[in-house]
């Protein structure tokens, strides 16, 4: 299977007046065609730097790519996007036209100022300036159907806050498919939402996933849903990739202490009751630097001063388990 | 498991927000809770589950009089004092918020960041007048039972993590030694390894001290987790009420049941297709409804659904439900059994 | 932050401090990186303390006439001389000539008769604070020669010293009518925050209409009004309860609003919950959230008042002579004649400005070091 987006050795820091917070550290992944990886990480875990690093909307400063590459399409265009500049027109076309974006809060994505069918026929109009306002609006009608808002042409003249959270996360889906990008970016887009709705907003990513042919990259906190979403999962701490894989092997073979530790962690609905076991402490402040795991200090299966001291290496299984921790070097 | 003593009763308990869209057009009225009953026994974890919009939040905060109920009553009785909130004088009034209290969700804004941690816990105790030796013991005491140490006494909410944030709230309401205490969504707003120290540290003090729990949440697992008796809220009503094994193997009500399918499942992946995916949105709460208030979502609805007023009815073993249809439908739950910890 | 419950916390220096750090400690310190702010805030601290000791810092009193060197140009001090080197400051007697070819009477140095400045010398009489009764001035020279270091007016009286003398009035009238604005706005807009509902609508409509007036005009027929026979003093305080009466009106809104978000901040409803009454949720919960607001709104709108008075003052309505303040002491630039031949008669109004200016940057300063916790 080709890849479509390879991100290698990224590390990504903050200069802020506190200090510089290590946002990301060495980060290393692939995303194929066709398959959707789920990305799973607690507050800064780099999650969200990661994706937006990839769409080139971080603010540079205080943010700045310190090192690694990211390149979209490596195996046939090879564009290195943190070489690009993040206001020219190359990135800007990449952006919506190939790979696209939807948030986790749908109220502050729309402009309130503005009807929804304005905001979606936007985009649509400024990649493909070629076509007329009636293929515009057919294309954008006919997107509105297909992620289920009924009556799409009522919908297409009214403001984002008539609507509830869950047309509004469909409006949003909408929006970042209308150039039929190859990759979406799905940042928390459920969890702000009802999990009656989130179901129906799960279900909807997946048949727009294989009738569009894209790739997803699905960032959460809820384990289950990643597990249930993704075919591929990386598992982000403290800006590092602890472990990556098949998301059926990291689920039920984990092989991190921090994948362990989480799911032995949180309730799970459809497995006996047992006592939880809650990962002692808490996720280190930003600014803190380590020369070793992040993990050390709340990590139970730790190896001792190995741990505390240098970085544990990448070990990758033959099935393609990537895992970085002493325990596997 | 709990006494057979009800320490709390609440009787078609209504909560309606006036909506004033003018000065010459009518009131209207957002019916955010729309009669609700129920009995929560001594020693008990009585879980409230519901998505947003559903009336939960306000039913607790209700229940500590942070509203002001439309009607109903509630009717507290712990062998010692009898209090009808209704109808209680200030003086009722403030011991029954020494008897019943609040752990609120969001450990950022629950506490005043300008008063340091030794103040914002000892502040019921101030508020109650307990004198200056007893209240310093008590709270030393109850910062080391949340799992802190004095030496964060004198330090302010800023210097804190979310997770010791949330500690530092339930420090606060467990103080003045309540009987009740309504968890208001107490671990929704935690990152997912801090929840379960929360939820642990919930169960412990339950244990040592007895306490009453109402815990609202609208996440299945983490009720499942921690509840004895669950009731299922849609739209400002009890829509299922029973102990969890019923409700969560064996439901009886078309919502709960989407609920349980709807819960993404983390050993049962890909079970898409096979889910009852409910359609549509949460209902109108400001406009009067005769009939289910689930009538435009439900699968299972038919005509007279929308006609017959909504009632909770038994259908064995204190296992209620609103569903009018119960004895008809076969509702799927979860398969697997539950084991007590 | 460390790990709890089990690992030695080894809290450094630094981190005990933020640790400990109340919220005002916090403010102040991000204040103090502000340096914009800081530096401004220690010229206003000059600029009050000259007002206070304003007696002692000038030679002359504010109605001291030199009447034979009216329009007096500011006299330059030297300290060197070609013949004696380096001495002590000193300045030549000026000399007054009518000019030949404009007919106007000018003012030259007569280089023969040096008069030196003298230090702690004795001068008019003074009470400070209406207790300390003293002559000593900073500096004077010797009666037959003035010494005007901005020059003088019309009537040969020392702008220099009267400009000093007329801060004490500007820069008290901001703080006095700011303060009773404030009282009536937080007051009202407590009550209406609070309370909500019926007292709410009212008191916001109220508001309303008292900021629709138009403030100059209102001001203007106010100060009309005034009695001219009254005392100083007496007309000093009118005008500051005339400028606070009419400028509450948005400090009110500004309370109502900070009140309302108060009121349902996760931790006041523990504080009910909890059992406390209004009075310990008003003062405990709500005033300290909102007291860092209220500083920086002051200071923001002390500017305001200094402006406003002296707009006042500058159209003959507001302080009357012989009582100083900038505004008044402007009268005399009103004409373009004044302003091309006397142009420091417009020296007052560069302290306006700078008061002004200065008073933002603190303002801007402390909003900054205030945000995050407001």
């Amino acid at each position: 299977m080709q890849r479509i987006l390879e991100v290698k050795d990224l590390s990504i820091n903050f200069y802020l007046r506190e200090g510089v917070v290590h946002a990301l550290t060495d980060v290393n992944f692939e995303v194929f065609e066709n398959e959707t990886l789920g990305v799973i990480g607690e507050s800064g875990s780099g999650k969200s730097v990661t994706v937006q690093s990839i769409l080139g909307i971080l603010s540079q400063p205080p943010a700045k790519i310190v090192s690694g590459s990211i390149r979209f399409e490596p195996e046939s265009r090879n564009l290195e996007l943190n070489l690009l500049p993040t206001y020219g027109d190359t990135y800007r076309n990449v952006r919506w036209n190939d790979i696209s974006m939807i948030f986790q809060e749908p109220m502050s994505s729309f402009s309130p100022l503005h009807s929804i069918g304005d905001q979606i026929s936007e985009a649509l109009t400024l990649h493909r300036p070629e076509l007329s306002e009636t293929d515009v609006l057919s294309v954008c009608l006919g997107l509105l159907e297909k992620v289920g808002i009924p009556s799409p042409a009522m919908f297409f003249k009214r403001y984002p806050h008539e609507f509830s959270g869950g047309m509004r996360q469909r409006a949003m889906i909408a929006m970042a498919l209308v150039c039929n990008p190859k990759i979406l970016i799905a940042d928390e887009p459920t969890t702000a939402l009802d999990v009656t709705i989130e179901a129906q907003i799960l279900e909807l990513l997946e048949s727009i996933k294989s009738e569009f042919n894209m790739s997803m990259i699905y960032i959460s906190h809820d384990l289950a849903v990643i597990g249930e979403i993704s075919d591929r999962i990386l598992v982000m701490y403290f800006g590092r990739v602890v472990e990556s894989g098949v998301a059926d092997e990291v689920i039920d073979n984990p092989l991190h202490p921090y994948t362990r530790a989480l799911l032995k962690s949180i309730p799970k609905i459809d497995q006996p009751i047992e006592s939880l076991d809650p990962i002692e402490g808490s996720i280190p402040s930003p600014f803190e630097v380590h020369t070793g795991c992040p993990f050390y200090s709340r990590c139970t299966e730790r190896l001792g001063e190995i741990c505390l001291r240098q970085k544990p290496a990448h070990k990758t299984y033959n099935n393609g388990h990537t895992v970085s921790c002493h325990l596997h070097a | 498991m709990h006494d057979e003593k009800v320490i709390l009763q609440v009787n078609d308990l209504k909560k309606y927000f006036s909506l004033r869209t003018g000065f010459f057009s009518e009131t209207r009225y957002i019916r955010a809770v729309d009669g609700v009953s129920f009995e929560l026994y001594k020693g008990e974890t009585l879980g409230i589950i519901g998505e947003s919009g559903c009336g939960k939040s306000t039913l607790g905060r209700s229940l500590v009089n942070l509203y002001n109920i439309t009607s109903g009553s509630v009717l507290y009785n712990d062998g010692d004092q009898k209090i009808n909130l209704i109808n209680a004088n200030d003086r009722e009034k403030k011991d029954y918020t020494k008897s019943v209290q609040i752990i609120f969700q969001d450990p950022f804004s629950s506490l005043n960041p300008r008063i340091n941690v030794f103040e914002t816990v000892a502040e019921p105790l101030i508020i109650h007048r307990y004198p200056k030796e007893e209240i310093e013991q008590k709270v030393s005491e109850v910062i080391a039972q949340v799992g802190l140490r004095d030496e964060h006494l004198r330090r302010y909410p800023h210097s804190f993590s979310g997770g010791q944030r949330q500690r530092i709230g339930i420090a606060r309401s467990l103080i003045i030694s309540p009987k009740v205490i309504i968890c208001d969504e107490a671990v929704s707003a935690l990152d997912v390894s801090v929840q379960a120290q929360i939820i642990n540290l919930l169960k412990e003090l339950q244990a040592r001290y007895h306490y009453s729990y109402i815990f609202i949440s609208h996440d299945m697992s983490v009720i499942r987790h921690i509840c004895d008796r669950i009731a299922v809220m849609y739209a400002g009503r009890i829509v299922e009420f029973g102990t969890k094994e019923e409700v969560l193997n064996s439901p009886k009500h078309p919502y709960t049941e989407a609920l349980l399918d709807a819960v993404p499942k983390i050993s049962n992946r890909k079970s898409k297709g096979k889910r009852k995916i409910l359609s549509g949105e949460p209902p109108d709460l400001s406009r009067e409804r005769i009939g289910c208030n689930m009538f435009e979502r439900c699968g299972y609805r038919i005509d007279a659904c929308q006609a017959t007023p909504m009632k909770l009815s038994d259908v064995g073993s204190h296992h209620l439900t609103a569903c009018m249809r119960t004895k008809e439908i076969q509702l799927n739950g979860l398969s697997i059994e539950a084991k007590q910890p | 932050m460390g790990n709890f419950p089990n690992s030695s916390s080894v809290i450094n220096e630094e981190d005990k401090n933020f640790y400990y750090a109340t919220q005002w400690s916090l403010i102040r310190s991000r204040f103090r990186q502000h340096r914009l702010a800081s530096i401004s805030l220690i010229f206003l601290g000059l600029l009050y303390l000259f007002a206070i000791f304003s007696d002692f810092l000038v030679p002359y009193s504010s109605t001291q006439r030199f009447s034979k060197y009216n329009f007096s140009a500011p006299t330059s001090i030297h300290i060197y001389d070609s013949e004696a080197g380096f001495s002590s400051p000193f300045v030549y007697g000026q000399k007054k000539i009518l000019d030949k070819k404009t007919f106007s009477w000018k003012y030259e140095p007569d280089l023969t008769k040096k008069v030196y400045i003298q230090f702690f010398t004795e001068g008019e009489e003074y009470s400070l604070f209406g207790i300390f009764k003293s002559n000593i001035h900073l500096f004077g020279i010797d009666e037959k020669t003035p010494v005007f270091l901005f020059g003088s007016d019309r009537l040969g009286r020392d702008v220099f010293s009267r400009t000093i003398h007329g801060s004490q009035i500007s820069l008290s009238i901001g703080l006095v009518g700011v303060s009773l604005s404030f009282l009536i706005g937080i007051l009202l807009g407590g009550v209406s925050g609070y309370y909500g509902g019926y007292i709410d609508d009212l008191i916001q409509r109220f508001i309303d209409f008292m900021i629709s007036l138009p403030t100059i005009p209102l001001w203007m027929a106010f100060s009309a009004v005034l009695p001219r026979d009254w005392s100083s003093l007496k007309t000093y305080f009118a005008i500051t309860i005339i400028l606070s009466i009419i400028s509450w009106g948005p400090l009110a809104r500004v309370t109502r609003g900070k009140i309302l978000a108060l009121r349902e901040e996760d931790y006041t409803l523990a504080a009910r919950a909890a059992g406390a009454s209004t009075s310990r949720i008003i003062v405990k919960h709500l005033l300290p959230g909102f007291s860092s607001h209220l500083i920086v709104s002051i200071t923001l709108s002390i500017p305001g008042m200094i402006l406003a008075e002296t707009a006042l003052s500058f159209l003959g309505l507001g302080i009357q002579p012989p009582a100083v303040s900038w505004g008044t002491l402007l009268q005399d630039s009103q004409d373009l004649m004044a302003i091309t031949n006397q142009p420091w008669l417009l020296i007052p109004a560069i302290f306006v400005i700078g008061t002004v200016l200065l008073f933002n940057f603190v303002g801007d300063g402390l909003r900054d070091a205030a945000d995050p916790y407001s």
